[in-house]
């Protein structure tokens, strides 16, 4: 009988606890948007298994010891992680569209607002009970509005490590929630009449402008912001190695195989941190509502500014392509080309929307960077 | 910390205007680069190098329209013919 006790003892379900189970649910719920919705099935198949492993009872996991334990230290504690992705994303990055057309840099500023605006609400939802957000947890949850995610990442990891977990899951559904909650409010912000505008063909970027432009971006941030040149840094080397065409080898390495390493380890080291004392909080709640306000006010800043520029410029511009402000490249992009088609069948935005897209990389970062230096 | 609320949104405030004010300096100074740096290259002549080199793909596409022959240009007029006719 006691032989049996143990027995049982040793078992899982001797040990479950309500929330173990939950998440386990969630964790279950992200594989199926992963696997079914095709929802950013890269980050979300092994987050959504991550959060199955973390939450085994026994197993220790996400435990000194356990293997995701030991992966969330070296890759994300330390944000070498979300740096080695962000020098792939910058390798696959072709800046020829915003060398072109560079005034497409100030809808990747706009689309920012959405950032600083998210970072207010936070800290306003301390009037709501239950809610306790320190000015560092606002700027790492305000990053959501970044749409991007190594850089929410990379911030959550040092601002507020306990809401990573929240944050990362956040900003990873919105961004695969794009086609979604973009489409109405440029539609919303914009006349059929705008919506048809025909953009100027852009002119052809020499190879030189492409090799500088990552050494300008670097040597910028270097002089006036200094706390963001792990992320721009890393994206200008991978973007370097891309043009100069005389590392195609490693440029590969870094836009493939590295990359898929390192998201294989940060989607895992990413789920470990969705533990049912982390993740079922009032605060989570918070984190995903406020995601979803910093990518809507993200979205109209970057058209409104747009339509701001169509006034003012002699050249014309159509505002949807101030809708792909906020990063998510290149999802934002197609979003811009499919409402621009809709409204004109012969309008193909996608370059124009190329512009402020890899702009608003640099512009999130650029934020990032801003809130380390005011707030970390 | 439920206290110090008003403080703390002064604050955020404060973040929001430095934040958007830096982040449209440093991309607006980033546009001043990238012009700087599109006018060097065209008055560098590097430039006119690069130039010659890729003239004559362009003067081969032309010799190439002058080499069309006869009866390829009879073939496309038919098939234009056609497509018309079937419209």
């Amino acid at each position: 009988m006691e032989k049996l006790n143990i027995l049982w003892q040793s078992t899982a379900l001797a040990h479950f606890e309500l929330g173990q189970i939950v998440m386990m649910v969630v964790g279950l719920g992200l594989l199926y948007l992963a696997i079914v919705k095709k929802f950013e099935p890269l980050l979300l198949l092994p987050i959504g298994f991550g959060a199955l492993l973390t939450n085994i009872p026994l197993a220790g996991f996400s435990e000194a010891g356990g293997v995701l334990y030991y992966i969330y230290k070296v890759g994300i504690d330390t944000g070498v992680f979300p740096l080695l992705i962000f020098m792939g994303v910058g390798a696959m990055t072709d800046f020829g569209a915003l060398i072109a057309n560079p005034r497409m840099l100030l809808l990747g500023a706009a689309a920012q607002f959405g950032i600083f605006a998210t970072l207010f609400g936070a800290i306003a939802l301390n009037f709501v009970p239950g809610f306790e957000f320190t000015l560092a947890d606002a700027s790492a949850i305000a990053i959501i509005g970044g749409a991007d995610g190594p850089t929410a990442i990379f911030l959550a990891s040092k601002l507020a490590p306990d809401l990573l977990g929240a944050i990362a899951v956040a900003a990873y559904s919105y961004m695969a929630l794009v086609p979604i909650i973009q489409p109405p409010i440029m539609k919303l912000l914009t006349t059929e009449k705008e919506r048809q505008i025909e953009m100027e063909q852009l002119r052809v970027v020499s190879k030189r402008e492409k090799i500088i432009f990552p050494l300008a971006v670097l040597l910028m941030t270097i002089l006036f912001l200094p706390t963001a040149t792990p992320l721009v840094g890393m994206f200008c080397l991978g973007n370097l190695m891309r043009e100069s065409g005389v590392v195609d080898r490693l440029s590969n390495t870094a836009q493939n195989e590295l990359i898929n390493v390192v998201t294989i380890f940060l989607g895992l080291a990413v789920g470990s941190k969705l533990s049912a004392e982390e993740f079922l909080t009032v605060e989570t709640l918070g984190i995903l509502g406020l995601g979803a306000v910093a990518f809507s006010i993200g979205t109209a800043a970057g058209v409104l500014m747009a339509k701001l520029m169509a006034r003012l410029s002699s050249t014309p511009i159509n505002p949807l392509v101030g809708a792909a402000g906020v990063s998510a490249v290149p999802m934002a992009a197609r979003v811009v080309n499919k409402v621009g088609l809709e409204a004109n069948p012969h309008n193909f935005l996608l370059m124009h929307a190329m512009g402020p897209n890899v702009a608003g990389v640099l512009g999130s970062a650029v934020a990032a960077g801003i809130l380390l230096a005011l707030v970390g | 910390m439920q206290e110090n609320v008003p403080e703390l949104l002064m604050e955020a405030a404060n973040l929001l205007l430095v934040g958007m004010s830096v982040v449209f300096i440093f991309l607006t100074l980033l546009i001043g680069a990238v012009q700087l740096i599109a006018y060097v290259n065209s008055i560098l002549p590097d430039e006119v190098v690069e130039t010659p080199s890729s003239k004559p793909p362009v003067r081969r596409q032309t010799a190439n329209s002058d080499a069309v022959g006869g009866s390829t240009i009879a073939a496309i007029s038919a098939a234009i013919h056609q497509y018309r006719q079937s419209r």
